[in-house]
C-alpha cells in the first residue's frame, strides 16, 4: 500500500467506507476563525514562519508503524467496533478474519478462522493506552520493538483504541469503568482467538497509565491461561491516587479546541506533554475529533466526565500487580514514584523496575527506542521471545 | 596524636601503621581524623571536592590490595544496605559501637535512594583509610556508574558539588572494592548471592573484579542474586542475577566448608532474616527504607567465638535533616 497523504482518509483492509464518516478527524484544515475562549492560539495572527512551522507538524500515517488495522466488534457489543492495529503474524490472522466475515456463510467461515486462530502460537504483546490517548501512542515503540526483535517473526503486537477513545465506536462509550474495560479486552481476545483457553498464544499485557491499570486487572482476572508477562508504564497506585485531586485542574488548563490538527500538535510539543515530534504527529491527531457545529477540533475523549471511574482504575492496584504470578516489569519516568508496597516488593526483588530518564509521564512516546530496548530485554530474559 | 584504642581483640592481626605512607598518596592520619570529625556528626558537612579526590585515591591503594574473597577475623559486626540514610548510619554506630572499638564488615549499597549518599559513603571510605584493618567495605549492586545515575547518587553529587567530579571519583573507586569476604574461613559474606557459574571460593578469587558491574556473568550474580523458596536456579524477577534454592546453598556451603552465607540486598522487615534452614541469613541496615517502608534495621554481631547476636534498631530521630518532600508527579490519566 502506498503511503497516503496526510489529512486524507486512510483506508486499509478490513475497513469499509462507512466506518469513516462518523468521527474522522480527517477534515480539511479550516483556518483560524474560532473565537471561543480556551481555544489554542485563537485570536492570534500567524506569521509566515508560524505557518512554515505548522506545515512541519502534519499528522503521520499509521501504516509506517503497524502492518494492519481493522475494526473488531465483539459478539456482545453494539456499534461499529474497536479500532485494532497489529504487527507480526497476527496481521495475517486479522486479514483472514476480515475476509471471512464478509462471506455469506458466516458460521462456517468463523469456524475456519478460529481454527486458524487456535494454531496461532506466536507470542502476543497486547497494548493498553492511557486515558485520552489512543493505540497510536504506541506507534513509535512498536516500530523500534520490531527493529530490535531477534527475529521479526518472534512477536505479534496488538494495540487497540479503548472504549470512548480514538476511532473505537461502541455503544455506551462513556462507561470507562475498570470492569467494562477489562471485559472489552477479554471480548476482543475472544473475538480474535475464539476461546480464552490454553490454545491462546503466550500473551504479554502492557499498558500505560490508565491502560497499565487495566492491563493489571485483565491479568488478575485469571481469564488468560497463557499469560506470561506483565509490563506497566508509569503508573503506581500511591502516586496516582495522590495526583487525582489535581487532575481536573490539569484537564481544565487544556485548550478545549484547536483550529487545526497542526496547532494541537504544536500545543502538545510546546507544553511538553510529548517530547517527541514524530510521536506527537502520529499519536495526537487520534486524540482529536472534528466538531462540525463549532468547525474546530476538540478532544475525542471526555476525560472530565470520566472522573467517577478514576478511583476504580487505581485503587488496590499495587497489591493486585504484586499478586500476579508472571514476570513483571514496571517502567517509570522517575525512581521516586514508587509507593510503600511497591518499594518493599522492589527491594525484595519481586519485580523488575526500570527507570527511563529524560522523559515525562508519556515515556514510551518521549523515549520510544529506549523503552523498546527495555521491552525486548525483558521478553528475552524470560524466554518469551528468542 | 591519637588516643584511640589499638588493642587487638583477636589473635590474627598485628596493627596498622601510624601514618598512611604505605602507598604513593600522602594522607596524614591527622587529616583523616579531621575529615572524620567533620563527617561523623549529625551536622555532617560533606568534604571539599579536592579532599574527596585525595580520599578516593588513597582508598584505592587499600582496596587494590584486598582479595575478591577478603579474609576477616572475629569479632566483627556485619551490616547490610545503608542507601544514603546517613543519620541511620550514625545510629548504627551508636548501637553497634564506634569504629575502631568495633570491627565492621559492610555488605554494600551505601549510596542511592536516601538523600545523604555523599555523606554516608565518604564517612565509610574515611574509616576505611583510617582503620584499614578494622573495617571491610564490600561492593553492592548500587556501587555502579549505571545504577547511581538512575537512583539518586549522581543527582545528589551534582546538587551538592555543582558538578559530577565527586560522583566520578567515587564510582571509579567502586571498581576496586572487594566483592566478598570470608569470616574465619566459615562465614561467606557478600551483597547479593550465589552464581550458577561459581561453585568454589577459588573461582571467586579468580575473577577480574576491577570493572563496572557487568549486566550478566558471575560478578553480576554475586551482587544481584537472591535466595528463593524454590529449589535450583531461577531467572531473577529483578532483571539481573538469579534466584537460588536451598539445595544450591547447602551444596555451596558443603563444597566450601562453610557454616553460613551472610548477605544483604533484600529488604527484610525485621532487619534480618534466616532462610534455607539457616544456611543463609539476610541483613538489612536501612531502617524505614526510603523513608516509607516501616521496616526495622538489623546488624549481626559475631563475637570472638563466632557466636552471633542480632541487634535491631529503628530510624534515628530526624534532627537536622531537611524535611523530605516528594513532588506529586505530573500524572495524567
Amino acid at each position: 500500500m502506498s503511503r497516503p497523504p496526510p489529512l486524507k482518509p486512510i483506508r486499509s483492509v478490513g475497513e469499509s467506507e462507512s466506518n469513516f464518516s462518523k468521527h474522522s478527524l480527517l477534515q480539511p484544515i479550516i483556518e483560524e476563525k474560532n473565537s471561543r475562549n480556551n481555544s489554542f492560539a485563537s485570536g492570534t495572527h500567524f506569521l509566515a514562519e508560524d505557518n512554515q512551522r505548522l506545515s512541519e507538524l502534519s499528522p503521520l500515517p499509521w501504516n509506517d508503524y503497524f502492518r494492519t488495522r481493522t475494526l473488531v466488534l465483539p459478539e456482545n457489543c453494539k456499534g461499529i467496533g474497536f479500532r485494532v492495529y497489529a504487527t507480526g503474524s497476527l496481521t495475517e490472522l486479522l486479514l483472514a478474519q476480515s475476509t471471512v466475515s464478509s462471506q455469506t456463510d458466516e458460521t462456517s467461515s468463523l469456524y475456519t478462522s478460529h481454527r486458524a486462530a487456535s494454531s496461532f502460537k506466536q507470542p502476543l504483546l497486547m497494548l493498553f493506552h492511557g486515558g485520552g490517548y489512543s493505540a497510536l501512542s504506541f506507534g513509535l515503540l512498536v516500530k523500534y520493538l520490531v527493529q530490535k526483535l531477534p527475529n521479526p517473526e518472534s512477536l505479534s503486537v496488538l494495540a487497540f483504541d479503548a472504549r470512548g477513545h480514538g476511532e473505537t465506536d461502541v455503544e455506551n462509550e462513556q462507561n470507562l469503568s475498570a470492569e467494562q474495560q477489562v471485559q472489552d479486552a477479554l471480548d476482543l481476545l475472544k473475538s480474535i482467538f475464539g476461546k480464552l483457553d490454553s490454545d491462546l498464544p503466550p500473551i504479554v499485557l502492557a499498558g500505560h497509565s490508565m491502560g497499565g491499570a487495566i492491563a493489571v486487572r485483565v491479568g488478575a482476572s485469571g481469564q488468560i491461561p497463557t499469560l506470561c508477562g506483565l509490563i506497566v508504564i508509569d503508573v503506581v497506585e500511591g502516586t496516582a491516587m495522590a495526583s487525582l485531586p489535581h487532575m481536573q485542574t490539569v484537564l481544565m488548563k487544556r485548550p478545549k479546541s484547536f483550529s487545526s490538527v497542526e496547532k494541537a500538535i504544536l500545543y502538545s510539543l510546546e507544553t511538553g506533554q510529548t517530547k517527541s515530534r514524530e510521536s506527537c504527529r502520529l499519536s495526537l491527531p487520534s486524540q482529536l475529533r472534528w466538531n462540525e457545529d463549532e468547525k474546530c477540533y476538540s478532544w475525542r475523549t471526555n476525560l472530565e466526565e470520566s472522573e467517577c471511574y478514576w478511583k476504580s482504575w487505581f485503587e488496590n492496584l499495587s497489591p493486585t500487580f504484586l499478586k500476579i504470578a508472571v514476570p513483571k516489569l514496571l517502567i517509570l519516568a522517575g525512581q521516586d514514584r514508587l509507593d510503600k508496597p511497591l518499594t518493599i516488593a522492589q527491594m525484595q526483588g519481586q519485580f523488575q523496575l526500570s527507570v527511563v530518564r529524560d522523559s515525562g509521564h508519556n515515556l514510551h512516546e518521549d523515549q520510544p527506542e529506549g523503552t523498546a530496548q527495555i521491552f525486548v530485554e525483558f521478553l528475552r530474559r524470560h524466554s518469551i521471545i528468542n | 596524636m591519637t588516643t584511640l584504642d589499638y588493642s587487638i581483640p583477636s589473635n590474627t592481626f598485628t596493627g596498622p601503621p601510624s601514618t598512611l605512607h604505605t602507598g604513593t598518596i600522602k594522607l596524614e592520619n591527622e587529616e583523616v581524623e579531621r575529615y572524620l570529625s567533620q563527617l561523623l556528626t549529625e551536622s555532617c558537612k560533606p568534604l571539599a571536592e579536592e579532599e574527596v579526590k585525595k580520599l578516593c585515591d588513597k582508598a584505592r591503594e587499600f582496596f587494590i590490595e584486598e582479595s575478591n574473597v577478603q579474609p576477616v577475623s572475629c569479632p566483627v559486626t556485619v551490616c547490610g544496605d545503608i542507601h544514603g540514610q546517613f543519620h541511620d548510619l550514625l545510629e548504627l554506630f551508636k548501637i553497634g559501637g564506634n569504629c575502631p572499638e568495633t570491627n565492621y564488615l559492610f555488605l554494600g549499597d551505601y549510596v542511592d535512594r536516601g538523600y545523604y549518599s555523599v555523606e554516608a559513603v565518604t564517612a565509610l571510605v574515611c574509616l576505611k583509610i583510617r582503620y584499614p584493618h578494622r573495617i571491610t567495605i564490600l561492593r553492592g549492586n548500587h556501587e555502579s556508574r549505571q545504577i547511581t545515575q538512575v537512583y539518586g547518587f549522581y543527582d545528589e553529587c551534582l546538587r551538592k558539588y555543582g558538578n559530577a567530579n565527586v560522583w566520578k571519583y567515587f564510582t571509579d573507586l567502586f571498581d576496586y572494592m572487594p566483592l566478598t569476604a570470608l569470616i574465619e574461613g566459615t562465614i561467606f559474606c557478600l551483597h547479593g548471592g550465589l552464581s550458577p557459574s561459581i561453585d568454589t571460593l577459588d573461582q571467586v578469587r579468580a575473577l577480574d573484579r576491577v570493572q563496572e558491574v557487568p549486566h550478566e556473568g558471575p560478578m553480576c550474580d554475586l551482587l544481584w542474586s537472591d535466595p528463593d523458596d524454590r529449589c535450583g536456579w531461577g531467572i531473577s524477577p529483578r532483571g539481573a542475577g538469579y534466584t537460588f534454592g536451598q539445595d544450591i546453598s547447602e551444596q555451596f556451603n558443603r563444597t566450601n566448608n562453610l557454616a553460613l552465607i551472610a548477605r544483604a540486598h533484600q529488604l527484610v522487615m525485621e532487619g534480618y532474616n534466616w532462610c534455607h534452614s539457616q544456611n543463609v541469613v539476610t541483613i538489612f541496615s536501612a531502617p524505614n527504607y526510603c523513608y516509607r517502608c516501616g521496616n526495622q534495621a538489623g546488624i549481626m554481631e559475631l563475637d570472638e567465638y563466632q557466636q552471633y547476636t542480632f541487634l535491631q534498631f529503628d530510624p534515628a530521630p530526624r534532627r537536622g535533616e531537611a524535611q523530605v518532600t516528594r513532588r506529586t508527579p505530573d500524572y495524567f490519566l
